[in-house]
């Protein structure tokens, strides 16, 4: 089995500006506002593999998140015992070192990959990537980029309720809101 | 003096919400619709501006026609009204159907395009180029049927484009329930709208009851134009409002829980410091106060483990005997529990049964937000929370 972490190959770059993150998002077809799933969706179908989030019992004082590389499918481990805005902070984490086309480096350790997913048979883990504290650049960067994505992107989290156009309601109105209201800033 | 203050005046509000316009426009280029906003906008600036006396003359003066800059009023007041034009038919076209987009922004460039010949054509060949008149051209050419048929033209579009707002903005309106800025918004759109119209109907009937002998120059020169700029105005705020006053409000709001959230944040702050953003990205970052949320998340969730499972039923007890308001219950003892674990951490006390501390009932960002501010408040000023650890601290002696 193999485990990775994400390299900071390129120490001092600047990190993923709302400019290059818009032009990604573009990129992935998604709309200015979107859910988690609608992301996960997206960065699977670039990736070409499933994609799932799995919601784990984690220990508090290791990684409250984590991408598992198996063979058929990417799997987003998270923070079970947190509050959902939390999780989904901690699954955009994951989500912005993807965006961010951090590579990754294989680190071999069947313990660590039993602390980030218990409940997940080591033997089809190939690689392993985890939120934990953002020292790192690229750590840092992804949760620059979760950051960003919660506050901007992720509808249901807006912390700008006036901002949010129910889905029922007609796309005439959701251009109208996107028109009008002061859009994702 | 009166019409420099009021067409200067409008033109300086213009451009502010042009500004803010294109400022919207480059956030989100792909958006034809925020560019013809903010081309609607620009257009509108450049009208007033156009219409202020001292402008007015200097054009006449720098290019010799005499009354060009009216051209250059109607032209781009008209402009602008087609400019409105095509960014709702980037709302009302079903499902954003590109080859009917393609068909109605062609239609509407076309109509601006034919107006525009139109009216230079009638302004060129209309006797209108004796002499300079700033402030009362419509007046001084009311019997002149070539003049009256380029103010007809422009009249006719003028007319047409707010009526169409008006008719839109009426539609629109009882749909938006919740986004209530957006709908004053619009409000303001199809009132100004209203306002605006009454400037076609001075007009009329300046020209009839000047053909019929009348002299109607108070209606022709101030009445009908006050119509055009109070319309114009109130048009222009319902294009600031949805946006701006939001984001005003939103602002004052971030700043106000930021406050409230600071001791907490302070207090959890030594369980890993490492996990707050350094300085560099956190300048980057729009919403400090969304990272404060995460970061007291972060160092919860660390906490937990030394949260004993029994620290809740102290807690409700004392809250009982101290008569804490129903109010602030949930978050005082919430505090309590709080600072009983980060207690049990600096004696490096785990709990042999740790609990999880409490959702907010409403499992959004604004939720997390109300609850965790109430938390950081009675976690300074609650009698609960010092209650709780004396009660606490003598269970563990």
């Amino acid at each position: 089995m193999r485990v990775a972490t994400w390299t900071d190959t390129e120490s001092g770059r600047l990190v993923m500006d709302r400019r290059r993150l818009r032009r990604e998002l573009r990129a992935l077809e998604l709309p200015a506002r979107f859910t988690v799933p609608q992301l996960g969706e997206a960065l699977a179908r670039r990736r070409g593999r499933p994609l799932r989030l799995r919601p784990e019992g984690l220990p508090v004082d290791g990684l409250s998140g984590g991408l598992l590389v198996t063979e058929s499918a990417d799997i987003v481990a998270y923070q079970r015992n947190t509050t959902r805005v939390h999780q989904d902070h901690i699954i955009c984490h994951e989500f912005g070192h993807l965006l961010a086309g951090h590579r990754t480096v294989d680190v071999r350790g069947l313990e660590a990959a039993r602390l980030l997913a218990p409940h997940i048979d080591p033997a089809v883990i190939q690689r392993m990537l985890g939120r934990t504290c953002y020292a790192e650049h690229e750590e840092s960067e992804a949760e620059h980029i979760a950051g960003m994505l919660m506050e901007h992107h992720i509808t249901h989290w807006t912390p700008r309720e006036e901002w949010i156009m129910p889905a029922t309601a007609s796309p005439e109105l959701h251009r109208l809101l996107d028109t009008f209201g002061p859009g994702e800033s | 003096m009166h019409f420099a203050l009021v067409y200067g005046g409008m033109s300086a509000l213009a451009l502010v919400t042009f500004a803010w316009r294109l400022w919207r426009a480059t956030r989100d280029p792909r958006n034809p619709a925020l560019w013809a906003v903010a081309f609607a906008v620009i257009f509108v600036a450049i009208g007033f501006e156009a219409a202020v006396p001292r402008i007015y003359i200097e054009i006449a003066t720098l290019t010799g026609v005499a009354n060009l800059a009216s051209l250059v009023v109607y032209g781009s007041i008209a402009s602008a009204l087609l400019a409105q034009t095509m960014w709702t038919t980037f709302m009302v076209v079903p499902g954003g159907d590109h080859a009917v987009l393609r068909r109605g922004s062609l239609y509407t460039g076309a109509l601006a395009a034919g107006t525009l010949i139109v009216m230079t054509c009638l302004f060129v060949a209309a006797p209108v180029h004796d002499a300079v008149h700033a402030i009362d051209f419509d007046f001084s050419y009311a019997t002149v049927p070539l003049a009256d048929a380029f103010l007809g033209v422009y009249l006719l579009v003028y007319s047409a484009a707010l009526i169409h707002i008006i008719r839109l903005c009426r539609a629109w309106i009882p749909q938006i329930t919740d986004q209530r800025w957006l709908r004053r918004g619009l409000r303001l759109l199809g009132v100004g709208a209203v306002i605006a119209l009454g400037y076609s109907v001075g007009k009329t009937i300046a020209i009839v009851g000047a053909w019929c002998g009348a002299n109607m120059y108070q209606l022709n020169v101030t009445v009908a134009p006050e119509f055009a700029s109070l319309g114009s105005a109130v048009m222009l705020l319902g294009y600031l409002t949805p946006s701006v006053v939001p984001a005003l409000l939103g602002t004052v709001s971030r700043a106000r829980a930021h406050r409230q959230l600071r001791p907490l944040w302070t207090a959890l702050r030594d369980i890993a410091p490492e996990m707050v953003a350094d300085s560099a990205h956190r300048s980057r970052h729009r919403n400090r106060l969304y990272r404060r949320v995460i970061e007291i998340r972060d160092w919860l969730l660390r906490l937990r483990p030394y949260l004993p499972r029994d620290t809740d039923g102290v807690a409700a007890r004392l809250a009982d005997i101290l008569e804490v308001p129903p109010a602030h219950r949930d978050a005082a003892i919430e505090a309590a529990r709080i600072a009983v674990a980060l207690r049990a951490r600096r004696d490096n006390r785990p709990a042999p049964q740790p609990d999880n501390f409490r959702e907010p009932d409403q499992p959004t960002l604004a939720g997390e937000l109300a609850w965790l501010a109430a938390v950081a408040q009675a976690y300074v000023s609650s009698p609960l929370v010092p209650a709780v650890l004396a009660e606490t601290d003598h269970a563990v002696q």
